[in-house]
């Protein structure tokens, strides 16, 4: 909801708000990609493309057309519907911004294939189901492209790793979808404060999110006109359409998809705990509650601990949105939410971090700093090795609590030790055609 | 497969009995019985459909059913009664005879608990019912545990034992004539079978709750009991629990599980896999069953259940089965999946025996999960397939020949260029690259390099000639630099791009820094830039010479590029250098001067700033007094004294700023003697420590030995501060001899941050006969009234008061206008009386339509008290918990995040981004808790609230809420009493653009219950 006042007033900041032009240029240039104008080119603007336009890629394309820096060109969604308002959209926001009714210039794609192709894109942002991360992002970037990746990373580790390889053969731009690594500065103070000592030596590192959900119908039903469903499945095997595993939360909370929210929201917490404390657990054992009925799968209640190569504890638990750091000179803990920020000593809250130490916090806006970094070339708040160790403990946790046993990590091989069954499951087979 | 679950989704109509053909087709009764319906009914659904050997629908309208409803089922499960509800016993003629014809006919009717006390004036229904509560006969105890043991022999309890269970046990249920009873608990009958027509019943009194239906012996009794009914044999085991262990069992239950059913016995294979898999000789054994279980005749989910299990702990011996599922349709995933995890050699020869066979998607999984595998045996047959004319096979061939990498690999990449489309050339390249990329690591430099010249060529892509020169620089080592240097300097455009981004994801050499350093000032502007940015990040000191040269250049991009990366690379060498470029540079220059001096690093690099403020020139010092703040460099407080005292005005304020941001209390003494040529820098510095260290002593113990300029100064920071001791400070200084003092008193009193010195003022305004205080008592009066929020009424009569002390014109006003800044009716009144003075009728006139314009403005306030006494009641249960959102949305417009909702005040709203399709809120409750109602304080009436929306129990569904109302904007549902820890609420409707939540309450009572 915006902001309350007089219904004349009200429809006018709407307008003003909605078509991006408070506080913004009235006229944009024509787009030409970054690759061709050149790092110092004069008037610098990324064209972007989205692919994968619901509810967190619509969040994100209105995030990214609000910016100077970058430019929608493209949108894409096997959902004729959802991409056909987000090229709308898109083209409204522009024509209002340009005072140019009948603007156009955003195209509507079905297969991100096509859209990948395009030459005249920069940088694409990948908003898909789980599922389809990884296997979208590496083809974008093996088609020269940088690309800002929604949370969690892949359905599998040897995704995560696979992703990894592509954005450091490339030299692409990767930025991860944890958001509070810009928008909630308190996170990255937090683990300043980590990173720089000023707990002691770290001791443990606690970490909750939110659980899971049950449920899903699984009444078959006719695939839906307009939806491209084969396309939808992609690298995933095949199954019966039922609209909750397409179009609800159910995308979040199938095996098949996803991991279910140990990762799809344990990204966010394990991400600030792989900010302050840059290594991963070389012990997990947990337990967990995967549902009996409906048709989400994934484990919905988790209760895991590890351990760290310098003997430091580590938990992930079920609960709100919180990582806790604690040192042999006090504690930290940070969430999402800016009033979780807390410590002990208090007087930890009132540190300023010295210029000659870490400093972790870059803008305060996640898309821009991708959109700046593109144009740069400099490595974004959220970059793809944290991204891939913080996904990779959420991948741990998942497959000791479906062991029911302690599963050993070898950080520098990036194995799973002495346990062949464990090491089979960090592979997915992708359903033809479909490979990384 | 995906026509099939067209054809399928074309005739389900409802329910998942229609998709399962060999299992028994239940339709259970509900909608309506004295018992929780709710809970029992899926529960007693979930029972059926996990032994696999059931296929469940439900009705909640019995009424509506005939004979063609019941023709599709093999037994109807009443957990349906007319208890308490008389009117439900409506049910038509057709209905009636439909049920008796379909039991007489040879098909079932099974009765759990209560669902057979109906129809009392229907003989042939009671007959049916088996058993049932009969009134002024049977009776029953509170639940409690007892054994149940068999009676005489039955199919249905052949082979079963006794078993202990706690459950409502009725004594003396009314019992139908042809009813036989099969088991026992304290004597009671309580599991019933007959015979009727054809047809057969089965009645079971267990099951008074959900709960009671845990035990195993219920469960057994309730399958086989039913099973019975509908086919007149059992096949099911006397306990179907005790055989978790035991595969045979695990994957008999497992072979009729359909997409749907209950997962059961799903997690029961995964936990069989996960303890198997730790014993060669058990995995082995396993594996084998499974493979068997592939070819035999369970469900297709079933089998793919299996094969993905069998993934996991298949050896060599189970590829060759493998291997022939791959082109089986529901299979052939699971089973490439398998051969790609499955370590053993035997896996890769069995997908490579089935190659040559394959074709389509089909080969291009094999050759797929092939490079997933790195299998380096399958070049000669990929090199072979590359040229097919099936262009997806030819693509699958590159993307692999690239992954399995090689010297094998590379020539076929090599060779495939004349064999390939021209729409493959861009996949070639990325694969060439990614097989060069594998030989680099691999340590084959030479073959790698030719491969990478070739890619870095003008015919390439520019991102691959980008990436190739990134490798290849990777692949030369330290000899990398001479082709970065190379590139950088040369004219190729692409290559200098390359160069410049090779440089920052090249392994950092010294080497490297030195040989750019060297040659930077060669560079072309851009190029430069971007390698001075990088030489800083290097933060390798080496670099510091041609960076302090680069800093004086007269290109801004290139000079700023360099000072900030003398921040990152330099050390103390570099301050001075720094400082001389401030001290002819503009204001940016000056500004990331300030920021390097602040990065530098190196443990001399304080003191060395130290040492250089006493040695550098006057234009210099100012950069290293604010770069010393910036550093916290506290050991500077002595050296910014010795500079306090010097006698450039800028650089001595300066200085004694530094000392009010660096210095603790122990500065204050020096502080002190300052403040007699100081007064206000020294005070303000002073000040500024006292606020970090949160303490005015300081400050009062000054107050005791600094002359009267520096008392005067004192005092007016004490008034900004603030604060009981101050206050009693400044109180005291109201009666200091020297007059400035006391006027600098009082007017510290009247810029006070609070109202604590109202009154002190009002007594002064009416007793002070020095002009000054009085007029500056008056006007704080004015200031302080305002504030004084708690009492807006003693506020006004403080203003009215001072009105009569008689003060000039002007404090008047100020008097008036106070009046207008209090939004009370005692005020409107005051300023009424001053009306029919003819100096202050304007000004009373525009602080009355000030107040009224104000009242106008405000909103009417959207809740009333009544409202709002109920969400801060400790009733409800959402004081305590905390709120978290899963939707992933922010806040919007003057919204607030979810703890807005439960904070109790309902001016602060949860309100997020409009109109999308989900917004999603979670609380958390303290402690776990019976939830029966719930209620919320939207933002406006019908505007901008919660219209429908889903309440969730610990993450199961307990209420949905459509086209909610409200009710002068409060909204009261009643939720069936629910124990849980959290709560949930998923809203897909709302009124306005979002919804957005003043209050949100939860309550054990429900509104109902007076």
């Amino acid at each position: 909801m915006e902001r309350r006042m007089n219904t004349n007033d009200l429809s006018r900041r709407r307008f003003l708000k909605s078509a991006g032009l408070i506080g913004s240029a009235l006229t944009l240039p024509t787009i030409i990609p970054a690759l061709v104008l050149g790092d110092n080119a004069p008037s610098k603007r990324v064209a972007l493309g989205h692919i994968g336009v619901g509810g967190q890629g619509g969040g994100l394309l209105s995030g990214f057309l609000g910016l100077p820096q970058g430019q929608s060109v493209a949108v894409c969604d096997p959902l004729r519907e959802r991409r056909e308002k987000a090229a709308q959209l898109v083209e409204q926001r522009y024509a209002a911004a340009r005072e140019q009714a009948g603007y156009k210039g955003c195209k509507a794609y079905n297969d991100f294939r096509e859209l990948i192709a395009r030459d005249d894109i920069d940088a694409v942002v990948v908003a898909t189901p789980d599922h389809w991360h990884v296997p979208i992002a590496i083809a974008a970037v093996r088609a020269g492209k940088d690309v800002y990746v929604e949370k969690p990373l892949g359905i599998s580790m040897e995704l995560d790793k696979a992703m990894r390889q592509a954005v450091h053969q490339f030299g692409a731009v990767f930025q991860y979808g944890t958001q509070q690594r810009s928008f909630d500065q308190h996170c990255g103070f937090a683990a300043e404060l980590v990173r720089n000592g000023y707990i002691g030596e770290v001791k443990a590192i606690h970490v909750v999110a939110p659980n899971g959900e049950t449920g899903g119908r699984c009444e078959p039903q006719p695939v839906p006109d307009g939806l491209d469903y084969n396309l939808w499945l992609g690298p995933a095997p095949a199954a019966p359409y039922t609209p909750d595993r397409v179009l609800g939360t159910g995308r979040w909370h199938i095996y098949d998809y996803a991991l279910g929210f140990i990762a799809g929201w344990g990204a966010h917490p394990l991400d600030i705990a792989n900010w302050g404390y840059p290594q991963i657990p070389v012990e997990y054992e947990g337990v967990g509650r995967i549902p009996t009925e409906g048709l989400f799968d994934t484990i919905v209640d988790w209760d895991v601990s590890g351990r760290y190569a310098s003997g430091a504890e580590f938990t992930l638990k079920t609960g709100s949105d919180l990582t806790t750091f604690v040192g042999t000179e006090g504690w930290v803990a940070a969430g999402r939410a800016r009033q979780t920020l807390a410590a002990q000593p208090a007087s930890l809250l009132r540190v300023k971090i010295k210029p000659d130490e870490t400093h972790l916090l870059a803008e305060d806006n996640h898309y821009a700093n991708f959109l700046n970094c593109v144009l740069s070339r400099r490595r974004p708040a959220s970059n793809i090795d944290s991204a891939v160790q913080s996904d990779f403990m959420s991948h741990l946790g998942d497959i000791a609590i479906r062991l029911g046993r302690k599963i050993r990590w070898d950080p520098d091989k990036e194995a799973i030790v002495g346990d062949d069954t464990a090491a089979r499951m960090m592979r997915r087979a992708l359903r033809a055609p479909w490979t990384v | 497969m995906r026509n099939t679950w067209l054809l399928l989704a074309a005739v389900v109509v409802s329910g998942d009995a229609w998709a399962a053909e060999a299992q028994l087709r239940v339709l259970i009764l509900s909608g309506e019985n004295n018992h929780d319906w709710r809970e029992t009914t899926p529960k007693l659904k979930s029972i059926l459909t996990a032994s696999g050997r059931f296929a469940v629908d439900v009705t909640e309208h019995p009424e509506q059913c005939d004979a063609q409803t019941l023709s599709r089922y093999d037994a109807v499960l009443s957990n349906w009664n007319a208890f308490g509800n008389p009117g439900a016993t409506n049910w038509p003629d057709a209905t009636r005879a439909a049920l008796l014809d379909f039991v007489r006919n040879g098909k079932g009717f099974v009765v759990v608990h209560a669902g057979g006390s109906s129809f009392y004036d229907w003989p042939e229904y009671q007959q049916l019912a088996g058993a049932w509560w009969k009134m002024g006969q049977t009776s029953h105890g509170t639940p409690h545990e007892f054994t149940v043991k068999v009676l005489g022999d039955h199919p249905i309890t052949r082979g079963m034992k006794p078993f202990k269970t706690t459950d409502e046990l009725w004594v003396r249920p009314g019992m139908g004539s042809l009813s036989r009873a099969l088991a026992t608990g304290d004597a009671q009958p309580l599991a019933f079978a007959l015979e009727f027509g054809s047809g057969r019943g089965f009645t079971l009194l267990l099951g008074h709750s959900a709960a009671f239906m845990e035990t195993p012996g219920f469960q057994s009794l309730l399958l086989r009991g039913a099973e019975w009914a509908a086919t007149g044999k059992v096949t099911l085991p006397a306990d179907t629990t005790a055989n978790e262990a035991d595969p045979d069992a695990v994957l008999k239950a497992l072979a009729a599980y359909r997409f749907g059913a209950n997962r059961k016995p799903v997690l029961d294979l995964e936990k069989l896999v996960a303890a198997a898999s730790l014993d060669t000789t058990a995995r082995g054994v396993l594996a084998g069953k499974l493979t068997g279980f592939l070819s035999s005749d369970a469900t297709v989910e079933a089998r793919q259940v299996a094969c993905r299990q069998l993934s996991l702990i298949g050896s060599g011996v189970e590829a060759p089965p493998l291997a022939r599922l791959l082109g089986d349709r529901d299979l052939g995933y699971f089973a490439r999946q398998a051969l790609e995890r499955i370590p053993a050699t035997e896996a890769e020869a069995a997908l490579l025996t089935v190659l040559g066979t394959t074709s389509g998607e089909v080969r291009v999984g094999i050759i797929n999960s092939l490079a997933a595998r790195r299998s380096s045996k399958a070049v000669p047959e990929l090199s072979r397939l590359v040229g097919d004319s099936n262009a997806g096979t030819a693509g699958a061939c590159l993307d692999a020949l690239g992954r399995i990498g090689g010297e094998q690999a590379a020539a076929a990449l090599l060779s495939a260029e004349g064999k390939i489309p021209a729409s493959l050339k861009p996949r070639l390249s990325v694969a060439l690259l990614i097989c060069a990329e594998g030989m680099v690591g691999a340590a084959q430099i030479q073959q790698a390099s030719a491969i990478l010249e070739k890619l870095t060529g003008p015919e390439q892509s520019p991102f691959i000639r980008m990436a190739a020169f990134a490798t290849r620089v990777k692949a030369l080592g330290e000899k990398g630099a001479d082709l970065v240097i190379a590139a950088l300097s040369g004219d190729d455009e692409v290559l200098q791009k390359a160069a410049i981004r090779a440089l920052r994801s090249t392994a950092q050499s010294a080497s490297l820094t030195y040989a750019v350093a060297e040659r930077l000032e060669r560079l072309p502007v851009s190029s430069r830039e971007q390698a001075i940015v990088w030489l800083g990040e290097c933060r390798d000191p080496a670099a510091q010479p041609a960076l302090i040269k680069a800093a004086s250049s007269s290109v801004p991009a290139v000079r700023q590029a360099a000072l900030t990366a003398l921040g990152l690379a330099g050390n103390a060498s570099a301050i001075r250098s720094l400082t001389g470029i401030a001290a002819e540079g503009s204001d940016e220059d000056r500004r990331l001067v300030v920021e390097s001096l602040g990065r530098l690093r190196g443990s001399n690099v304080d003191n060395a700033m130290i040492a250089a403020l006493k040695v550098a020139p006057l234009a210099e010092q100012g950069e290293l007094i604010h770069g010393l703040e910036v550093r916290q460099t506290k050991a500077a407080v002595p050296a910014l004294f010795e500079l306090a005292g010097g006698t450039e005005v800028a650089i001595r304020h300066a200085a004694i700023a530094a000392v009010g941001k660096l210095g603790d209390t122990a500065a204050c003494g020096g502080l002190v003697s300052l403040m007699q040529a100081n007064p206000q820098d020294a005070v303000s510095a002073m000040a500024e420590i006292c606020r970090r260290e949160t303490t005015v002593e300081p400050m009062l113990t000054a107050l005791a030995t600094v002359s009267p300029p520096g008392k005067a100064a004192l005092l007016e920071a004490l008034g900004s501060m603030g604060g009981d001791q101050a206050l009693a400070a400044v109180r005291a200084e109201l009666k200091d001899a020297d007059a400035e003092v006391r006027v600098a008193a009082v007017r510290a009193l009247a810029n006070w941050p609070d109202a604590a010195p109202l009154d002190d003022l009002a007594a002064l305004a009416s007793t002070t006969t020095d002009a000054r205080s009085k007029a500056l008592a008056l006007r704080g009066v004015a200031h302080l009234a305002p504030l004084a929020k708690d009492r807006p009424q003693e506020a006004v009569n403080i203003i009215t008061g001072a009105m009569k002390t008689g003060g000039a014109p002007s404090e008047q006003k100020a008097l008036l206008a106070a009046l207008g800044e209090i939004s009370d009716a005692a005020a409107l009144s005051a300023l009424q009386a001053s009306l029919s003075d003819p100096a202050l009728a304007s000004e009373a006139k525009a602080a009355m339509e000030q107040i009224q314009e104000r009242r106008a403005k405000a909103p009417a306030r959207p809740w009333d008290d009544q409202a709002l006494a109920l969400f801060n009641s400790p009733e409800n249960l959402c004081r305590g918990a905390t709120a978290t959102n899963l939707d992933n949305l922010t806040p919007d417009g003057q919204g607030q995040g979810p703890s807005a909702a439960l904070d109790g005040n309902p001016e602060t709203y949860w309100d997020e981004t409009d109109n999308q399709p989900l917004y999603w809120l979670r609380v958390q409750l303290k402690r776990p808790a019976t939830i029966a109602c719930l209620r919320i304080l939207g933002f406006q009436h019908h505007n901008y609230a919660p219209k429908d929306f889903e309440v969730l129990g610990d993450g199961k569904v307990i209420k949905k809420v459509e086209s909610a109302v409200y009710e002068r904007n409060l909204l009261t549902v009643d939720l069936p009493p629910t124990e849980c820890r959290t709560i949930e609420l998923k809203i897909t409707g709302y009124y306005g653009q979002s919804p957005a939540i003043r209050e949100l309450g939860l309550f054990s009572k429900p509104a109902t219950a007076k």
